[in-house]
Formats: C-alpha cells, sequence, structure tokens
C-alpha cells in the first residue's frame, strides 16, 4: 500500500525534481567525465547526498514539531537555496579547482554529493509532499518504505540524463554544461534572495497546488516520449519500426484523440505572430513548441516529427496500411519530380507568416482537417480537407508534413544550425 | 565555428527563457489565489485530462490548454478549470423600450433594463456593438453588479422585464442564468437578445428562466456566416427549433445587407423554412443596414430593398413581417390577421396607437400571439 502511494507520488511529481535537480546535476555529470559507469557513479553519489539531505532535514523538522510552511523551515530552505546557487557558480567559473585556492576544504568533500545533500535540504517540493505524508501516516516502518519508493520514482527520471554523460566526452559539452552551471545558480540566487527579502512568496507554496500536479501530466508524458525516443535515435536496433510505432500510436491516441490536439505547436506558432507576449505565459504549450526547436538544435534529426508528433503518425499509418493489401496502383508515384518537392513548404511557410502579419488571425485553425480528426471544431471545409487527405495519404508520404506543416518546415531550418549528426 | 557558436548562443538563450518563465509560472501560480477568489467557475465544460478542458457552451467547441481563452475571450482555463471572467461584471447598463431589441409581441409598450457584458463568440464584420463585444475584459472598464444588485436596480426603474443583450448574451451564460432566476422570483420578465450560437443543453437550462427571446438571423446561406460572422448556420438553426420546442415566445430579426444577404431567393427559403419548422405565426423584422466596424465600404440598404423582402416574406404565409430601422409606420405596424385593421401603431422604438387590442385580442376576437401581461 505504502510502497505503491509513494511510487505513485514519486511517478507523479517527478518532473518538479528535474525541473530543481537538472541544472545542479547535469553541469556535473557533463564536465566530469566521459563515460556513463563513471557518471552513473557521480549521479549515485549525488542521490546519496540527496538523500542524506532529506533524512537531516526532515528528521529536524520532525524533531522539532515544526510544520512545512512555517517561516523558520522557509529560511533553511532559502539560505540553502542562496549557498547552492554561489557553489554553482564557483564551479561553473572553476574556482572550485583551482589548487592554491583556500577552499582545500571542499577538495576533500565529494562535490557531487555536497551538491546532492543542498538539493536535498532545500526547496525540492516533492520531498516536503511526501514527508507530510509520511508524518500524517505516522510508524517508522511505513515511513521508510514510502519513502524508498518514491525515492526510486522519483530517480527514476534521471536516468535518460546519465546517458547524456557520454556526451561529456567532448570538451564543447563541457563548455556547455559550466554555462548551464553559472545561469542556473544566477537564477537561484536571485530566486533565494528575493524569497528571503520578501514575506509574500514562499519557497514552499508549490504545496498548496497539489491537486494540480495532473495539470502537468501531459508535459511528463511528452518528455518520457522524448526521452525513448532520444535512445531509440541513437541506439539503431532491429526493431527501431515496432517501438517508433507504438510511440507513434500512443502519442496519436493521448495527444490526439484523448487531449484533442490541444497543444499543437503549429497553434503555438501562429499565435507566436498575432499575440506574441501572451503565450508565453502558457507555460506548457509553450514548452511543447520549444523543447523540439531546442532538441533539433542539439540533435540532427526531426525527432518531434518522427516519433511524436500524432499528425504525423495519423498519416504515417495510413500510409503503411497499404503494405499488406500490396496493389502496384497504390504505391504508384504520380508527383513531378525535382526541387520543389522539400522547398514548396519553406515557400508555404514563408506565405502563412506573411498571412498571419496581415489578418492576425489563426487563419490555419479555421480550416484545420485535424480540427475535424480529433473532434476540436468540425466544420464542412474541414471534413473535405480531412478526406482529401486522407486521399492523399495513401499515396504520398505524409503530404501534410511534405508540403504544408509551416512547424516541419521551421524545424527543418533549425536542423541546418544543429550542433551534432 | 561560426555555426557552432551562433547555435549554443541560440541554446543558452532558449536555455535562460525556459528557466525564467518556469520560475515566472510557479510564481504566477502561487500568486493566482487570489486573482480566483472574483472568478465564477463556468457551467458546461468537460475536463479532457491533464489539464486540457473543452467548453461545450456553443458550437466552437474550443479545447484550451491551461492558461489559454476561448474565442469569445471572456472563458479562461486556470489550473485545469474554466472560469468565467465576466461574471458580476457589466460594461453596460441602460434602460430600453422593449420595441428598440425589437420585441413587437411582448408586452408592447414597456421598457426593459438592459444588460451586457464584454465579449462575443461570433465576429461578424458589422457588429453594431464592436466596441464592447470585440474586447477582452481586461480593455473596458466594468462596474460591479451581483445578480441582486442588479435585479433591485430593475425594480426600482419601473422596467417590467431584464434584457440580457448589447453584445452575446451566451458568453456571460452563468451570470445571465443566476439574474434570471432571481428576477423571476421577485416578478420580472426575462428577454434574451442573442444570435442563437450556442449549444442545445444549455439553451434548454436557460428556457426554463426566460420569457421571451430574439434571435438574430443573420443570413440563410452558410458561406455568409463563414465568411462574414464567424460561425456555422445549422446550429443556428437547430437554436431555433429548441426555443420553440421549449414554447418560449421567439421572434426573428433579419438584418439586410445590400449584395451579400438580400438575394429574394433565399428569402423564399427562409420563409419556408420559418413557415414549416417554427410556424406561421413567428414575428419576422427585416432591419436596415448601416456601414459600421468593417463593413463601411457598403452603402446602407435602400427602402425598397427591405419592403420588397418584407412582400415576399408575406407572400410566403408569413403572418407578422415587419421592417426595422425605416420610421415608416407602415411596415413597423402590427395588423390584425384577418381584418387587416391596425392592431398597434409604431414608429421608430415608439408605440403611437394601441387602442385596438386588448390582451392580445383584436376587436373582432382574433388572437395575436405573443405575451401581453
Amino acid at each position: 500500500m505504502f510502497i505503491v502511494n509513494g511510487f505513485l507520488l514519486g511517478l507523479t511529481t517527478g518532473i518538479f525534481c528535474l525541473t530543481w535537480c537538472i541544472p545542479v546535476l547535469l553541469p556535473i555529470i557533463l564536465s566530469k567525465s566521459g563515460k556513463i559507469n563513471q557518471s552513473f557513479f557521480i549521479f549515485l553519489k549525488f542521490s546519496f547526498g540527496r538523500l542524506m539531505g532529506y533524512i537531516l532535514f526532515g528528521g529536524l523538522v520532525g524533531y522539532l514539531g515544526m510544520t512545512i510552511e512555517s517561516e523558520i523551515v522557509r529560511k533553511i530552505n532559502l539560505i540553502a537555496l542562496i549557498f547552492l546557487s554561489i557553489l554553482l557558480i564557483l564551479y561553473g567559473i572553476k574556482w572550485l579547482d583551482r589548487k592554491k585556492s583556500c577552499c582545500q576544504f571542499f577538495k576533500k568533500i565529494k562535490l557531487p554529493f555536497l551538491f546532492g545533500f543542498l538539493t536535498g535540504i532545500n526547496i525540492c517540493p516533492p520531498f516536503l509532499l511526501s514527508l507530510t505524508y509520511v508524518f500524517n501516516i505516522g510508524g517508522i516502518i511505513n515511513g521508510i518504505l514510502f519513502f524508498t519508493s518514491f525515492f526510486l520514482a522519483t530517480s527514476l527520471y534521471f536516468v535518460p540524463f546519465i546517458l547524456l554523460g557520454a556526451l561529456g566526452s567532448r570538451k564543447i559539452f563541457q563548455k556547455i554544461a559550466r554555462f548551464i552551471a553559472v545561469f542556473a545558480g544566477a537564477f537561484f540566487l536571485i530566486y533565494g534572495l528575493r524569497g528571503l527579502f520578501s514575506s509574500n512568496s514562499c519557497s514552499a507554496c508549490l504545496l498548496n497546488y497539489q491537486n494540480q500536479i495532473g495539470n502537468y501530466l501531459p508535459l511528463i508524458i511528452f518528455s518520457l516520449l522524448f526521452s525513448i525516443a532520444i535512445i531509440l535515435f541513437f541506439v539503431k536496433n532491429k526493431r527501431n519500426f515496432l517501438f517508433r510505432n507504438l510511440i507513434l500510436l500512443f502519442s496519436l491516441i493521448y495527444f490526439g484523440f484523448i487531449l484533442k490536439n490541444a497543444f499543437c505547436p503549429i497553434r503555438t506558432f501562429q499565435l507566436l505572430f498575432i499575440n506574441g507576449s501572451k503565450i508565453v505565459m502558457n507555460l506548457i504549450p509553450f514548452l511543447f513548441f520549444i523543447l523540439p526547436i531546442i532538441l533539433v538544435l542539439l540533435i540532427k534529426g526531426k525527432i518531434y516529427c518522427n516519433y511524436i508528433c500524432p499528425l504525423g503518425a495519423f498519416q504515417e499509418f495510413i500510409f503503411q496500411a497499404k503494405k499488406p493489401i500490396k496493389c502496384k496502383f497504390l504505391s504508384k508515384d504520380f508527383l513531378p519530380k525535382g526541387r520543389w518537392q522539400t522547398q514548396f513548404k519553406y515557400f508555404f511557410l514563408v506565405f502563412i507568416i506573411l498571412a498571419l502579419l496581415i489578418f492576425r488571425q489563426p487563419i490555419l485553425c479555421g480550416i484545420d482537417p485535424f480540427g475535424a480528426l480529433f473532434g476540436r471544431f468540425i466544420t464542412t471545409i474541414s471534413v473535405i480537407l480531412l478526406v482529401i487527405l486522407v486521399i492523399l495519404s495513401i499515396f504520398i508520404y505524409r503530404p501534410w508534413c511534405k508540403f504544408f506543416c509551416p512547424y516541419g518546415a521551421l524545424l527543418s531550418l533549425f536542423k541546418k544550425l544543429s550542433l551534432f549528426k | 565555428m561560426i555555426k557552432k557558436f551562433f547555435s549554443i548562443a541560440i541554446l543558452i538563450i532558449v536555455l535562460i527563457f525556459s528557466v525564467f518563465y518556469i520560475i515566472k509560472y510557479h510564481v504566477v501560480n502561487s500568486s493566482s489565489e487570489m486573482l480566483l477568489l472574483g472568478l465564477q467557475e463556468a457551467s458546461y465544460y468537460r475536463q479532457l485530462g491533464g489539464g486540457v478542458v473543452q467548453c461545450n457552451l456553443c458550437p466552437h467547441q474550443c479545447v484550451l490548454a491551461p492558461g489559454e481563452r476561448g474565442i469569445c475571450r471572456v472563458r479562461e482555463n486556470i489550473q485545469g478549470k474554466l472560469y468565467s471572467l465576466v461574471y458580476n461584471k457589466p460594461v453596460s447598463i441602460h434602460l430600453d423600450p422593449i420595441e428598440k431589441k425589437p420585441l413587437f409581441h411582448f408586452l408592447p409598450g414597456t421598457t426593459t433594463y438592459s444588460v451586457a457584458t464584454v465579449g462575443c463568440n461570433l465576429r461578424c464584420l458589422y457588429c453594431q456593438n464592436w466596441e464592447i463585444s470585440q474586447s477582452s475584459p481586461e480593455d473596458i472598464k466594468s462596474v460591479n453588479r451581483t445578480p441582486e444588485q442588479l435585479v433591485d436596480e430593475a425594480l426600482v426603474s419601473g422596467a417590467q422585464s431584464i434584457a440580457y443583450t448589447y453584445s452575446e448574451p451566451t458568453v456571460f451564460y452563468e451570470y445571465m442564468l443566476a439574474t434570471a432566476k432571481l428576477a423571476h422570483k421577485k416578478g420580472l420578465k426575462n428577454v434574451v437578445i442573442s444570435a442563437g450560437y450556442i449549444n442545445p443543453e444549455p439553451l434548454k437550462e436557460l428556457c426554463k428562466y426566460v420569457d421571451a427571446i430574439k434571435i438574430d438571423l443573420k443570413a440563410f446561406n452558410n458561406s455568409f456566416y463563414k465568411r462574414i460572422v464567424g460561425g456555422e448556420l445549422e446550429p443556428v438553426l437547430q437554436s431555433l427549433k429548441v426555443i420553440k420546442e421549449q414554447g418560449i415566445w421567439l421572434e426573428i430579426v433579419y438584418l439586410v445587407i445590400p449584395g451579400e444577404n438580400d438575394n429574394p431567393e433565399e428569402i423564399k427559403d427562409m420563409a419556408q423554412w420559418i413557415k414549416e419548422n417554427l410556424g406561421e405565426n413567428i414575428p419576422l423584422h427585416f432591419s436596415r443596414f448601416h456601414p459600421t466596424y468593417k463593413l463601411i465600404n457598403l452603402p446602407p440598404t435602400p427602402k425598397e430593398t427591405v419592403k420588397k423582402l418584407r412582400q415576399i416574406a408575406i407572400d410566403q404565409g408569413l403572418k407578422y413581417v415587419y421592417t426595422g430601422n425605416l420610421g415608416d409606420w407602415e411596415t413597423e405596424s402590427t395588423y390584425c390577421p384577418n381584418s387587416q385593421e391596425i392592431a398597434i401603431q409604431r414608429q421608430g422604438f415608439f408605440i403611437i396607437e394601441e387602442d385596438n387590442i386588448k390582451n392580445g385580442l383584436c376587436p373582432d376576437g382574433e388572437i395575436i400571439p405573443g405575451v401581453w401581461e
């Protein structure tokens, strides 16, 4: 019972662990090593430090009988946060590596452990959540059971990032890692100082929104699918095709039919030109838009289009469905050959951007054939377009993606700038 | 080398922005509880899971991710729940004659307490009230009126009914429903002036508390609705049938725009449709168009066109067909169906004479359908 509860809570809140811990963990992993097993040890040390921080802090709070939202706890959190951020900045500018520096103290302590310990003490909201739960149910064994499973579940999210350790062999990534450390440190510092001097915002405020965590579920699933897709992209395997279809199918059902394509990046793309300032306020759609771009800048390959996009999935399955039928007529290529096949989508992109700037309306939404498919907005035009699309996708591989999708064209443009192949 | 530097620069900028927005979002989240205090949760919406909701109030059926607003601009998804942003916040309150709405067979000569908030789920290019209907709640200063205050003020003003009008009452549905329930208890009647772009279920619920509805039928072809109104024709026709089924007094207004929806064949079809589905007793008003908002390139409708269309509708068998915005008493007055005597003589929004009618009865005992007391 407690094991299951803890595991589920860990799974649902794990994304917060990512947002708070990754800025700290990632620089250490990236800058230290080039091998996966080495980064795995760093991760273990970090986790151990985190666990120790949790236990110490939790024990202290429990012993003193304080509530999580009390002023003193908040101050401790924030001071730990500020300390952590200063340490991160120093780490980023390689100050800790200098032999002559006065900080021989830091040499003796394992750095990953220290970082983990500090993140454990401060603001990690999922931990505080589970802590309150443990205090409520009482009993040491129950607490430990609950806690271990919770810890394991949250750690699951870190596993893909261990693989990133392999990137550390390249100098350029070590540099990026240090940049990340400095920036993350700076932001944590600002956040901590702000919290320390203002009485309103509290670091544990997230606790008041326990019920809202379900709202982040699409984002969690999205990033999970992405991690799997990245692994599939790098690890060549015979069954890749099958796995890819499974991811596509899942995405088609969940993002397409259940959520009715609410987070479609094409929509965000259009809104960006109409009311740019407002769209960034809507965190989740914005992340759905920006994450594939970040990824395509890192990795030369349209992972979003190939593995996740529900629109692509729909056309893909129609195209694949004709394989068992074995009718020659269906696989006939009747399109005129030439460079226009690859270039048309760029012209369409320019056209769409101009139209958006002139009309100031999400013009693609009104005629969207996928709106009719997912039951978002059914009009006669969109139904007709849907039928045309279905017929076309039998003959052409992903007609929408190939010729029209503005977001796909954008990704193709960014692909030319991507860091490595 | 430059390429790589460029990519890294973009990457870092994006990273900064993402971290910044994540933090900002958390801060927004922690302060938004104060914001939620004044808001009313919307009715008729469905949670799709993962914080996504679908509004089922009007045929647009907007799917909204957290933080997004619907087409009407006044219903927002905040943390996985849909809220109405205009509850208790009307922007326009006036005392109008009921003929101005226009409702000709509903308590003639009385005044009605008219209320509107911002927002509309349509985008008519010739909107008469575009200052309020095509705005967001932040753009226009509103006053605070709870349904109780509104009903009390209406009683003091001497109006016999409350009208939900000007912009589009569908978008402030919750506010309208609460006020209508209260008004019914206090003995006031409720009048809804709408374009009818609403789903059947909320409309049926509304019909329990409403005494008369005026529907603006913009045209009788779908392409007009698509090009100029920003909606579809079919849901409006559906709404008309539902109102008829529920037994609520219904009047239809048709604004004639020269060259856009003044085709006599269409008018004939429309009159036929009304006669078959709604009955011959439904009053139909042909209103004259004056250039406004985005359709200022068109001329005002010629008076003859409006009168001609009225004659077509009468020829198809509709009994009460009027003109509007003409200032012509002959075509704006109500006649007894058989004897063709003038029952109510009107000019503009005002009644000149109504000696010939008592409680909807002509001198020779004929009944003129409507709500008379």
